[in-house]
């Protein structure tokens, strides 16, 4: 069964980057990939319903922090288990302790290489 | 009339340069390509008269690059696009004047007269001066400072009076040097004063003191941060100080770049003038420009219409940069800009289509960041694009370039928890 990729960030660019990165995943049908420009949108659409299998999230948004969408996430029990990770350029101790204790899995830093995001993903999945 | 220079970014003749036509004043016109690719073209004019209209965000590096030329040359920057902030940092890099737009003749005249006049004095003022105390030259200014110095709290009122001024560690720590020795003449009840002289260059601190054996004093120069900078006689020593005045690159640069505080962006707009706020509008023409031009070079996939969709990222990015805090954007914007102006014709042609989708990414991207910011003023982080627009960058340099070594560059790591 396709595992469900949630990619979340402001910028059109980078979830297109992103995309690309893990299109040979998405060609093998072992994920499918949905992303989201708009935090609040995504935050909505969980609420009603919709499901993933791994959260992969930007931490500066325009609207809502990534840590504070996470940790809303993660408030909820339908998704406490889901592994969520974060994709940013931020890079500070300080912010790694916070997503800790949220419990994120763990942090990507930007600009990536293709190949680090398609090995986090299947680590984290499962995937070999 | 001096040698005047006109830098230019914009190949419609200016007001003054008219003006000096009109009064037969020569000057030589450079455009700020050429002059940021060779600054000695520069070399043996008097007053450069810089007028930016979209390269503005050049203005302190070309000013630097000048003044490290030839420090005597008097620079007048001149913009319709200038605010307070450019203004400042204009002056600051080294820029002497700074004509508002718009200009009339006579003002233009009166203020060439007025460098002339400057001029003259700056080359005729130095002369030599037969009351000279440093030992380094003669040829200083007719002014000079005298510290009489009899005990402790008048060496405290000489380096008071100077710590103010230490534009560097360096300066700093020559000041400290200087008050050690002056500590040990006091001790060994040595009359003497310490004079200060400057010429163009630099600063000299000279003591004269009644006669003591040089060795004691050399021994201590050759341990300390002055020796590549003392002479001394049986009655003096001088110690010369670089005039540099205190900059800002002396920070180190992680800490002149960060930016600790988080402006939302209705704290921005509403700190912000709105002869700044307007800019906004020529934003989003660029905007529009921009996408008629991707969507032309969608279909045609030509070198022109690429060409211009680089130009018109450039003129983005300088209309960003005049927003004051966005510079790291304006950077970011300018990266690409350049990639586009760069790529050869292989990676164009391998990588049209992805190319396409990029720069409609990037005008969604920066037309999402405008309105967020300056239309619905919705945004908690004003600065909340600027890394991700830089690592977009890059990101899109790796993927165009899948071949070349970037592929190697240690970059996108990852942490689990």
């Amino acid at each position: 069964m396709l595992k469900k990729v949630v990619f979340v960030d402001d910028s059109k660019t980078v979830l297109m980057t992103a995309e690309l990165a893990v299109k040979p995943l998405v060609e093998q049908q072992v994920i499918d990939i949905i992303t989201y420009d708009d935090a609040t949108k995504f935050l909505s659409d969980v609420e009603n319903d919709f499901s993933f299998d791994l959260l992969i999230t930007d931490v500066n948004m325009p609207n809502i922090n990534g840590l504070e969408m996470a940790k809303q996430i993660k408030s909820n029990p339908k998704f406490m288990a889901k592994p969520i990770l974060a994709l940013t350029t931020e890079n500070s101790p300080e912010l790694k302790t916070i997503a800790k204790e949220i419990g994120l899995t763990g942090w990507i830093t930007k600009p990536f290489k293709p190949q680090t995001l398609e090995k986090a993903i299947k680590r984290v999945l499962r995937i070999r | 009339m001096k040698n005047i220079a006109v830098i230019g970014d914009n190949k419609k003749p200016k007001f003054f340069e008219s003006v000096f036509k009109q009064e037969s004043i020569e000057y030589d016109k450079f455009n700020v390509k050429d002059i940021l690719d060779n600054i000695q073209k520069l070399e043996g004019f008097d007053v450069v008269f810089l007028n930016l209209e979209h390269n503005i965000k050049d203005i302190t590096n070309i000013i630097k690059n000048i003044k490290n030329l030839d420090k005597n040359i008097i620079i007048v920057v001149t913009s319709p696009n200038f605010t307070g902030n450019h203004i400042n940092k204009a002056i600051s890099s080294g820029a002497d004047d700074f004509l508002k737009q718009p200009i009339n003749k006579s003002m233009i005249l009166k203020k060439v007269s007025n460098y002339k006049t400057l001029l003259d004095f700056r080359k005729n003022r130095i002369h030599e001066n037969e009351s000279f105390y440093n030992l380094f030259t003669d040829k200083i200014f007719s002014r000079n400072t005298r510290f009489n110095i009899n005990k402790e709290d008048d060496l405290s009122e000489f380096w008071e009076y100077f710590i103010l001024n230490a534009s560097s560690e360096d300066s700093l720590c020559k000041l400290n040097f200087i008050f050690s020795i002056g500590e040990w003449l006091i001790r060994n009840n040595n009359k003497f004063f310490i004079v200060s002289e400057e010429d163009r260059e630099y600063y000299y601190l000279t003591f004269k003191y009644t006669p003591i054996p040089q060795t004691v004093i050399h021994n201590l120069i050759i341990k300390s941060c002055v020796k590549e900078s003392a002479k001394m006689d049986d009655f003096r020593l001088s110690i010369k100080f670089n005039k540099t005045t205190q900059q800002e690159t002396q920070l180190p640069q992680d800490i002149k770049e960060e930016k600790t505080t988080t402006i939302s962006a209705k704290e921005f707009v509403d700190s912000t003038p709105l002869e700044i706020t307007t800019k906004m509008d020529a934003l989003e023409d660029i905007e529009e420009a921009l996408t008629v031009k991707i969507n032309q070079f969608s279909s045609n996939k030509d070198r022109e219409t690429l060409k211009a969709i680089g130009e018109l990222f450039k003129e983005y990015a300088s209309t960003v940069f005049l927003m004051n805090e966005f510079d790291k954007l304006s950077e970011a914007i300018d990266k690409i800009a350049e990639y586009i102006e760069n790529a050869d014709e292989e990676t164009i042609d391998e990588n049209a289509d992805l190319i396409v989708s990029v720069f409609y990414s990037l005008v969604d991207d920066l037309i999402k960041w405008r309105t967020g910011i300056f239309v619905n003023q919705e945004t908690s982080d004003i600065h909340y694009l600027d890394n991700s627009m830089i690592a977009s960058c890059l990101q899109i340099e790796h993927l165009l370039n899948k071949n070349s070594s970037n592929q190697d560059n240690d970059y996108g790591d990852v942490e689990f928890f």
